[in-house]
């Protein structure tokens, strides 16, 4: 597979959120508003790409049978990391999703994606790959936030979207979350299957 | 025998340099995040009793078995003028931590909820900004050359809370300017605000009354 496809399959045709169901958790939790949904996307770029390009270089030295503890281990100090940068130079965006940044230690794509691709393959491939997954959730879980926002706040960034309307409050809670996930999910669906006939 | 070595011997490894990792970013990243923290409670203090010259150190009060800290805030001349009191209580998902400065009978100046976690659109709305700048205005104004206009930084639910008597503080669904009015969607959140409000305002007279100061 060439070097671009590697990066490209994370987005349409692998994409962890709406294809492989991966990081389920996150993408509920943080689609009611576009600002989490943008801040937790970025931070999963950030991790998966480094966790990815850690796991690829120690794969030759971690014993097979120990691996799971070992990359737990890479994720969450990968994650720590990225919590105090944020803590220390961005502190509003911290303020508003610093929660979210510790449950990227259990966000199953990036364990996913450590023990299916990166423990296999050379540290280029596991860092495009990384990128192309992590963009690929970030653009789910926008989308899903789009939606979920506009309808449940009737705001997108924080901003009235129309002015006057009175929103559907249902969007924004959890139940809210499974409805629009589960319709994005059926039309990728439909848009794949047509494009393979 | 062997292999319990070797595995632990690597995971030693890992770990290890894993921690090494975090002490070094630790020592980039202290001083700014104490500073951030700090900075964001220094912001509160002003927000909450906007026309204080300066702040006393934080003092704690226990009263009824429960604890309040508070700031005594004072005027140019070094005289107490008020109160800044610091409380915290549950909210819907989240520890509500709440800054009230008050007057010394009590009424209240300004409030500022410094920390929650409520749910985005609903009970996080307590922090939001009273801006109706719709989508529209927004995006027409990326293109306009005037100033943007100055926005009021009191979100809207808390500054409803100005000038308010302790009595006052009860919290209704219809609009009402005597009382509290709750946040759509979030009556628990509106009320959780209303107790960390109330509740260390009536304990601290009721110890100020009783000379505990």
């Amino acid at each position: 597979m060439s070097l671009f496809k590697e990066f490209l399959k994370g987005i349409w045709e692998k994409n962890p959120v709406l294809v492989l169901s991966l990081g389920l958790c996150p993408t509920l939790a943080t689609s009611g508003s576009m600002k989490n949904a943008v801040g937790m996307g970025l931070s999963v770029i950030a991790v998966l790409t480094f966790s990815n390009i850690i796991i690829s270089l120690i794969k030759g030295f971690v014993p097979s049978k120990i691996r799971i503890p070992c990359y737990i281990i890479v994720i969450a100090f990968l994650v720590t990391v990225v919590d105090m940068l944020i803590a220390g130079f961005a502190p509003e965006l911290s303020k508003a999703i610093g929660l979210f940044i510790k449950l990227i230690v259990v966000n199953c794509i990036i364990l996913g994606r450590a023990e299916a691709f990166a423990a296999k393959n050379n540290p280029i491939r596991a860092a495009l790959d990384g990128l192309g997954m992590g963009i690929g959730f970030l653009i789910a879980i926008s989308i899903i936030a789009t939606i979920r926002e506009v309808l449940g706040a009737n705001k997108w960034f924080g901003l009235t979207v129309v002015p006057g309307w009175d929103p559907i409050g249902i969007m924004i809670l959890p139940a809210g979350a499974l409805l629009t996930f589960g319709l994005v999910m059926a039309v990728r669906n439909v848009l794949a299957q047509r494009r393979a006939k | 025998m062997k292999t319990i070595l070797h595995y632990g011997l690597v995971l030693l490894i890992i770990a290890g340099v894993a921690g090494v990792g975090l002490s070094l970013v630790d020592r980039i990243t202290k001083g700014p995040i104490a500073e951030a923290q700090s900075k964001r409670l220094e912001e509160g203090q002003k927000l909450a009793f906007p026309s204080a010259s300066s702040f006393g150190e934080l003092k704690k009060l226990e009263t009824d078995g429960k604890t309040i800290e508070y700031y005594e805030v004072f005027d140019e001349g070094k005289n107490v003028i008020g109160y800044e009191l610091l409380y915290s209580v549950g909210g819907y998902q989240s520890r509500i931590k709440v800054l009230t400065g008050i007057e010394p009978d009590g009424k209240v100046v300004a409030i500022r909820v410094l920390e929650q976690a409520e749910t985005p659109g609903l009970g996080a709305e307590v922090d939001a900004l009273p801006s109706n700048q719709s989508l529209l205005c927004a995006f027409v104004s990326l293109f306009s050359p005037e100033p943007e206009k100055e926005e009021s930084n009191i979100p809207w639910f808390q500054a409803q809370f100005s000038g308010k008597t302790p009595e006052d503080l009860i919290v209704v669904k219809t609009k009402d300017p005597k009382h509290i009015t709750a946040l759509s969607g979030a009556t628990i959140t509106s009320t959780a605000v209303t107790k960390a409000v109330k509740e260390p305002i009536e304990l601290f007279l009721k110890a100020k009354a009783e000379g505990q100061l």
